[in-house]
């Protein structure tokens, strides 16, 4: 039955909809331009709206006087800024962000949950805090992830333990070199949270050894030597060269309100050359 | 669907989105999926097209909610059908409240086995047990939101008319 012409308006509406949906999910997939300005675009619009919203330690001290329910409402938003208080000074006296350039940020927006757990969230730093892509991000008891993507006032992070997120790392007190991601163990053979690690070559994994970052170029993604997590089990190694294993992440992710930004300068004078043996 | 009632709905989109990113930076858990509920309460009442139009919406809403999903667009792709297959449920004349508390069930099940497989394809683990519980909340808070989400709309399409 065909039906009137608004009624086949609509439908080619819908249609349309749905395979530019379609469309801008295969751009997205091979890495096109497109998806990253449409982004930036609403993370501009709806970023401040999370600002906004976020848990905040101020209060107005206006409301304050009025009855007993905005003083309630003002002790709890004291208790967090106390919190988050007490997060930020640990976060700056943390080894993480030892002499470092540290920007704070508050968490103020986690992506949908979903069984796989947090994988992204949204911190409310952004270009005009000095913030750009590929920051590492840390907070109190380490690694938390990388700068995905930048708005004038808000920032993406890709959470460690997230699809996206591969980390070179070294393991242990040799510092035997390793990634760290979620590829490198099959899903199953880990718990909800925990991270996969493998060998780059035959070495020691032993249960219990500190896994910390290897660094990158210029300190981007990731700068050296931040605490990833421990390792909680060493897998039998069943015809691989190198042995892997599961880690138990640094930071809990779940309960992160207080982050901080590294911001390292890139490299710019040569790095002199010295003579071996000199005293 | 009349332009009020788009817009009523396309406002409490908004309001679950945002509340349901916000309230996650609180870790509230388990948080029910709010989207999901304005969703299916618009395809229960408007059938199978205003569904996957409402899920379409909603979907690119969470897509593009800092921080959005990993790959844009497969959170409006996902709700879309939820939204198709949730209208073609649509029964005439009032629905027992079961019914409804019972179709979001189905309907937040289905988006976390989905969200499941698409997080297992690329090698993260999953928790099925948060998983569950988000099944619970989703659909208890529907018991509740269903209703005047449905008040919100009847309202806002009565006024054109009167």
């Amino acid at each position: 039955m065909r039906g009137d012409a608004p009624d086949r308006r609509r439908r080619r509406l819908v249609t349309l909809a749905v395979l530019a949906t379609c469309a801008l999910l295969l751009v997205d997939l091979v890495g096109g331009p497109g998806p990253g300005v449409l982004r930036r675009g609403a993370a501009t619009v709806l970023g401040p709206l999370e600002r906004v919203l976020a848990p905040s330690g101020r209060a107005s001290e206006d409301e304050l006087r009025r009855d007993n329910e905005d003083l309630q409402n003002a002790l709890r938003q004291a208790e967090v800024a106390g919190r988050e208080a007490s997060e930020l000074s640990a976060l700056m006296a943390s080894p993480a962000t030892a002499g470092a350039r540290v920007v704070p940020a508050r968490v103020v927006g986690v992506a949908a949950p979903g069984p796989q757990g947090v994988v992204r969230l949204t911190i409310d730093v952004g270009s005009r805090d000095g913030i750009d892509v590929d920051r590492t991000v840390v907070a109190a008891g380490g690694l938390v992830g990388r700068v995905s993507s930048v708005a004038p006032w808000t920032s993406d992070v890709l959470v460690v333990g997230g699809p996206d997120v591969v980390i070179g790392a070294r393991v242990g007190a040799a510092g035997a070199l390793a990634t760290v991601s979620g590829a490198t163990v099959a899903a199953t053979d880990r718990a909800p949270g925990e991270l996969g690690l493998a060998l780059v070559q035959t070495g020691t994994l032993a249960v219990g050894d500190d896994v910390r970052t290897l660094g990158s170029v210029d300190g981007r993604p990731f700068v050296p030597g931040v605490l990833v997590g421990q390792v909680t089990a060493v897998e039998p190694q069943r015809g691989r060269l190198a042995p892997s294993g599961t880690v138990q992440p640094a930071v809990d992710v779940g309960t992160l309100s207080v982050v901080g930004v590294l911001l390292s300068p890139p490299r710019a004078t040569p790095r002199p050359a010295a003579t071996g043996g000199a005293r | 669907m009349t332009p009020a009632g788009a817009l009523a709905r396309a406002v409490l989109l908004l309001l679950g989105g945002v509340l349901g990113v916000t309230l996650a930076a609180r870790h509230l858990s388990p948080l029910p999926d709010l989207v999901l509920v304005v969703v299916v309460s618009a395809a229960l009442r408007a059938g199978p097209r205003v569904g996957l139009l409402t899920g379409l919406v909603g979907g690119w809403l969470l897509d593009l909610l800092p921080p959005g999903s990993a790959v844009l667009g497969t959170q409006a792709l996902l709700y879309a059908v939820a939204g198709l297959c949730v209208g073609a449920l649509r029964r005439p004349g009032p629905v027992p409240v079961v019914w409804v508390v019972l179709v979001i069930a189905g309907a937040a099940g289905g988006l976390e086995l989905a969200r499941a497989v698409l997080a297992l394809a690329q090698g993260v683990p999953v928790d099925v047990v948060s998983s569950a519980l988000r099944v619970l909340a989703t659909a208890t808070v529907g018991l509740v939101v269903v209703p005047l989400v449905s008040a919100v709309e009847r309202r806002s399409e009565r006024r054109r008319f009167a």
